[in-house]
């Protein structure tokens, strides 16, 4: 079919391409592509939820990698393949952290920092109280039987330094408390069929360029290794959910695209038989996609990858525009098409009103999105009704069809009271279905990402293999200043110390332990004794043990010089060996310091407890998987709330436009019956409803407005009425193929749009065709 | 992990003691009998033992004290790999396997995962090998100088693996037939630490 020959719709068209390839680069600059959900829900409502995303986005959880070494060899050989990966990694720059349970000999060194400090740090009992003539005597005739034994062979280097053992029992207060099982010297699952390591990378999980670098890094290094032959690698975690959902979305949506592409066409070019025809008709929606992403990236800064997603997706209804605009145009004269564009811009508006609904809410996803899909859809409508026309082939003749009349002539007219019978036993069915089903809204954030359930449950075995260190549950403080939330987890100490010993709690992780509050370390400092008094005492100490006094030199220096020091601060960790650990457990937010304490083996009876320390020291408890599901709880309700504002305002528009009640109602009847029926048949298919299938309910809602609209506009003449058949059906048809394939996709997100959106297209195009009433006004 | 210093003290105290412990572990005082002719010779004949229990007397010389201190207690050994060695006090170590216990006033104080120190790995390698004649193995670790008078034998250890270099400049056993009379060792350090035994009870009987 060869283009339109008069210059000026090249130029039309030209132009159109231009502007779309220019709002495409700018899109492209400002698109922060993002496959966390997380990100979608909505900034801190309150100080708990903005804990609470901080720790679900960027916490140490999310940048925390899981692997495992299996294969059919013995156990020996998985450890030393678990070693020399974890080696080779260590001098890595992607990895903060490795573990694998093994002993790191660059870890064995002494951190200078620490050591310098342990007198201001260290537990009071082996450090600023053993400083007395009695606790250095203990302390000396304790050294003396490790002497005696064998045990200072090794330390013996640090005697002289710290006779007290100050610094090793800071190491101690290190130790985590809680390790998997070990053979052969390193992690392994408790059947000994797969050797465990954590890796914790610098990139945040949402950095997905930086995870994906890190995971093939890991994957490459573990293929070079010698020790890997005939054994497989498996990893888990959210960054690497995130690279691995990425990859699957990115091929998956391209297969399933193509195919929904090929396929929409086939529909197009049976319909139209012009190749033209069905690449213009691909325009408008381009249109509204790139029109509404750039204005939300204009608007907010960006673009969530999500909303890029979702809002393609409610601009299905786009789809349809051209279709009607073909059949109408090509065929009827201007007197006739008249109304179809009102219609079609009736359509549009209402359904326009309906999206814009979710832009006035506080959830900054749903904003973007409805923002999107409104501007996008008021593109798409434009571009179709004042563009389209002028660039179809010159001459265009719609294909005659004899089975359009036939399908017209044969298709059955059901009564508005038969579509009140349907709807009252779509209502009583979606009555019973909640009444057996309870809360059909899906709460568990872990669900709602775009990852497959097999992922998430191997994830959540090596967990379990690991020993629990999902840490869902813990405290937190936030204040101004450091110094405020150190104090504060030091108080809460001796109350986590007596539920660890009551067995309550199986562990706890708190800073305090290791790193006191200036105010503390001040205290301990102002304890120390001076020079004179340290050697006097030193000297009383010794009378009646062997040792050298003169050994002991490098310790009085110590002590005098701990003296000077300025209280140690988190900061100063950062490059020493417990960098990493500490920059998890105290971190920056916003303008204040947040102290976290991860809680492992938290017993339910230990609930009450924690909540009642901390309630009375100042700090939360926190769960974090009831916490998410309580923010998503909230998001439910305000969007349905928001819901329920654009399903009044669809109706008020319609009511407004169309000025008659009985008309008001015919066209109501159908959208509303397919909407309760999609939902029932939804719950009772997916046994619940996350947020991807109430966003492709407010798409099915706005096709049915389109399909009900038009099925029952007055049409001209039988010509007229059998043209509205056709772009009905060839649109419902095209949209039904489009989401289909959606449907047969394994990413959750998709297949649940995929469903939703080809079930309501059919209950809204079968309800639409069976109730509307297109009275001819001759 | 981050932590790794405690478990390097204790891994050095087992360490130590276990050498000790283990080597000790072959010694009886026993009449004289006739030394064998070479390493080769001696590695069978300790090889043979399957249970001994010893009293030991141990004594340091440390450049961080003015007069040498000692310790005594209790050292039981069963083939193949299960080591008891308790001071007077109550002090010492269980090893069974690759898992060790550190014990404390006659309590388990904490357990050790042998292979995951590889100092203490390394001597544990050396003591089982030498428990089962393993001579190959002892002389991929150390360079063996083996003598023999009348009276007793004479086996120095001079190590080769840098896992023990750092600890020890020398071991010397000296024995008598089966039995080991004494250890000592001379640590890097310039540190020496002698160990003396004497035989309470050996299976099987007639080894001499």
């Amino acid at each position: 079919m060869p283009l339109p020959k008069p210059p000026r719709r090249l130029i039309l068209l030209a132009t159109w391409l231009v502007v779309l390839g220019l709002l495409a680069l700018w899109n492209g600059f400002n698109l922060r592509p993002s496959t966390d959900l997380s990100q979608f829900l909505p900034r801190g409502v309150s100080l708990q939820d903005e804990v609470l995303l901080s720790q679900v986005r960027g916490g140490v959880a999310a940048r925390t990698l899981l692997l495992r070494i299996g294969g059919k060899r013995p156990t020996e050989a998985l450890a030393d393949a678990s070693r020399a990966l974890a080696s080779r990694l260590r001098n890595d720059e992607g990895c903060a952290q490795i573990a694998n349970g093994e002993l790191d000999l660059a870890m064995r060194e002494t951190d200078p920092d620490l050591f310098r400090y342990r007198y201001l740090i260290g537990p009071p009992g082996a450090c600023v109280d053993a400083l007395t003539e009695a606790g250095l005597r203990a302390a000396l005739e304790e050294r003396l039987a490790e002497l005696a034994s064998g045990a200072a062979m090794l330390d013996k280097e640090r005697f002289g330094a710290d006779p007290t053992a100050c610094y090793r029992q800071l190491l101690r207060a290190l130790i985590p408390q809680r390790t998997p099982d070990r053979r052969h010297g390193v992690w392994f699952s408790p059947d000994g069929g797969h050797a465990l390591m954590v890796v914790v990378t610098h990139a945040q999980a949402s950095d997905l360029a930086a995870q994906r670098r890190a995971v093939e890094q890991i994957r490459e290094v573990f293929d070079d290794l010698p020790e890997s032959t005939g054994l497989t690698l498996e990893l888990a975690g959210p960054g690497y959910f995130a690279v691995g959902s990425e990859q699957r979305i990115k091929t998956e949506t391209q297969v399933l695209s193509i195919a929904a592409g090929i396929a929409t066409a086939g529909i197009l070019a049976l319909a139209f038989r012009s190749a033209a025809l069905v690449l213009l008709g691909m325009l408008p929606l381009l249109s509204g996609v790139m029109v509404g992403t750039a204005l939300v990236s204009w608007l907010f800064g960006s673009v969530h990858g999500i909303t890029l997603a979702l809002g393609a997706t409610l601009l299905g209804v786009a789809l349809d525009y051209p279709v009607h605009v073909y059949a109408h145009a090509a065929g009827a004269d201007a007197r006739q098409t008249k109304p179809v564009w009102r219609t079609l811009l009736l359509g549009m508006a209402t359904t326009v009103l309906g999206y814009a609904a979710l832009a006035w809410t506080s959830f900054e996803g749903l904003s973007q999105l409805g923002v999107l899909a409104a501007a996008g859809l008021i593109t798409a409508a434009l571009t179709s009704r004042y563009l389209l026309p002028a660039l179809m082939p010159v001459g265009y003749r719609l294909p005659e069809r004899r089975w359009l009349a036939a399908f017209q002539a044969r298709r059955p007219q059901w009564s508005p009271r038969a579509g009140t019978g349907l709807l009252l036993l779509g209502l009583a069915g979606l009555g019973l279905v909640l009444s057996i089903g309870g809360n059909p809204w899906e709460t568990d954030i872990r669900r709602l990402s775009t990852v497959p359930q097999a992922e998430i449950e191997k994830d959540s075995l090596i967990r379990a293999q690991l020993g629990a260190p999902d840490v869902s549950r813990l405290l937190y403080v936030v204040a101004d200043e450091e110094a405020t939330v150190l104090e504060r987890l030091e108080a809460v100490l001796p109350d986590l110390e007596g539920l660890q010993a009551q067995g309550l709690i199986g562990g706890f992780d708190n800073v305090a332990r290791w790193l006191p509050s200036p105010q503390t370390q001040a205290a301990h400092r102002a304890a120390l004794p001076e020079r004179s008094e340290l050697t006097a005492r030193l000297a009383a100490a010794n009378a009646e043990l062997p040792f050298r006094l003169e050994r002991l030199a490098p310790f009085v220096d110590d002590v005098d010089a701990s003296r000077d020091l300025e209280p140690l601060t988190a900061a100063d960790l950062a490059d020493g060996l417990i960098g990493t650990r500490v920059s998890m457990l105290l971190q920056p937010l916003g303008d204040a310091w947040l102290g976290l304490v991860p809680l492992s083996g938290v017993a339910d009876e230990a609930v009450g407890p924690l909540e009642a320390s901390a309630e009375r020291l100042g700090i939360q408890y926190l769960d974090l998987r009831e916490g998410t599901a309580d923010l998503l709880a909230g998001f439910f309700a305000e969007t349905l709330d928001k819901f329920l504002v654009a399903a009044l305002v669809i109706a008020l528009a319609l009511a407004l436009a169309l000025r008659s009640l009985a008309r008001i109602g015919l066209v109501l009847l159908p959208i509303v019956v397919a909407l309760v029926w999609t939902f029932t048949l939804l719950i009772l298919i997916q046994g619940s409803v996350n947020l991807f299938h109430l966003v492709s309910l407010l798409l099915v809602a706005g096709l049915a407005v389109d399909y009900s609209l038009f099925l029952n506009r007055p049409a001209a003449d039988e010509a007229d009425r059998l043209r509205t058949l056709l772009s009905v059906s060839v649109g419902a048809g095209s949209s039904f193929a489009m989401f289909g394939f959606l449907a047969l996709s394994a990413i959750p997100a998709l297949q649940a749009i995929g469903l939703t959106v080809t079930l309501g297209i059919l209950c809204a195009y079968v309800l639409s065709l069976l109730l509307a009433r297109a009275e001819s006004v001759g | 992990m981050t932590s790794a210093g405690p478990r390097n003290v204790r891994a050095r105290e087992a360490a130590t003691s276990f050498l000790l412990g283990l080597c000790s572990a072959c010694i009886a005082t026993a009449a004289a009998a006739e030394q064998p002719a070479d390493v080769r010779a001696l590695m069978q004949r300790l090889g043979r033992v399957e249970r001994v229990e010893v009293a030991y007397q141990e004594r340091v010389e440390s450049g961080l004290i003015d007069t040498a201190v000692g310790t005594r207690g209790n050292l039981l050994y069963q083939a193949p790999d299960r080591i008891r060695r308790i001071s007077d006090d109550g002090d010492g170590f269980a090893l069974e396997g690759n898992r060790m216990q550190l014990i404390r006033g006659n309590q388990v104080a904490d357990e050790l995962i042998v292979p995951e120190i590889k100092p203490l790995a390394a001597l544990v390698g050396t003591l089982r090998a030498t428990f089962a004649g393993d001579l190959a193995a002892l002389q991929a670790d150390y360079r063996l100088d083996y003598g023999a008078s009348e009276q007793a034998w004479t086996l120095d250890l001079a190590p080769r693996a840098m896992a023990l270099s750092p600890l020890f400049q020398r071991i010397r056993i000296v024995g008598n037939g089966a039995t080991i009379e004494t250890i000592e060792m001379l640590e890097a350090n310039g540190d020496r630490r002698t160990l003396q035994m004497r035989l309470l009870a050996r299976e099987p009987a007639g080894i001499e």
